[in-house]
């Protein structure tokens, strides 16, 4: 069974255990730049709890005549 | 490769066909495929249909032909006709993707309408896709 995060008087036990569930943050998402073209940038997020995430972004494609 | 309009769609649009795609009734949908996609904006037609049928995303939350497109807004900005929408993000992703094609399959024939190229395959690990587009999925201009 886990240990309570905080004791009796609120006070934070485990400072790993908080960040492992979020409750505070570790520090500083670190973003990663994986690609860009034309239309789209990626990167990935790595947030302070371990979290990964691919971020796109995306640019609209035109839909034009030649002029 | 590159990012494109299919023309084939957009022509049956607005040609004698007056293909009925109205996307903020239809249901939109975004596939996303691996580099084996060799797309062509002169002839491609349509989801499943080839390209278009092979090499396609799987595992995690997503299901075969994508998410549906949310918040759906089709308006005039800056001279040009913007698409603008939601892309729910898919969880837990395990496999590549390269290109994200816009389709929608409401209209008979799974027509597609746009593809997005990534610029290179990229991988992902146990992952989420974020996907925003700040300015429109596509405009007419």
């Amino acid at each position: 069974m886990r240990e309570p995060l905080f004791d009796e008087h609120g006070k934070a036990k485990n400072r790993e255990d908080l960040l492992s569930v979020g409750v505070i943050a570790g520090g500083k998402t670190r973003v990663t730049k994986l690609s860009e073209s034309e239309h789209a940038v990626t990167e990935r997020h790595v947030h302070p709890d371990g979290k990964s995430e691919v971020h796109v972004t995306l640019a609209p494609v035109d839909i034009k005549g030649e002029r | 490769m590159s990012s494109d309009p299919a023309l084939t769609t957009w022509l049956d649009i607005l040609d004698a066909t007056q293909l009925a795609v109205a996307p903020l009734a239809d249901t939109i949908k975004v596939a996303w495929f691996d580099d084996t996609v060799t797309p062509t904006k002169s002839t491609d037609t349509a989801f499943n249909v080839a390209p278009w049928n092979a090499g396609e995303l799987a595992g995690g939350s997503y299901a075969a032909g994508g998410p549906t497109l949310t918040s759906k807004t089709l308006t005039i900005v800056s001279n040009r006709i913007v698409f603008a929408a939601s892309m729910p993000t898919i969880t837990g992703l395990t496999d590549t993707v390269r290109y994200a094609l816009m389709w929608d399959d409401t209209v008979a024939g799974d027509r597609i309408l746009t593809w997005h190229d990534l610029g290179s395959l990229l991988t992902l690990t146990g992952e989420d896709l974020v996907v925003t587009a700040p300015d429109g999925w596509w405009r007419i201009t």
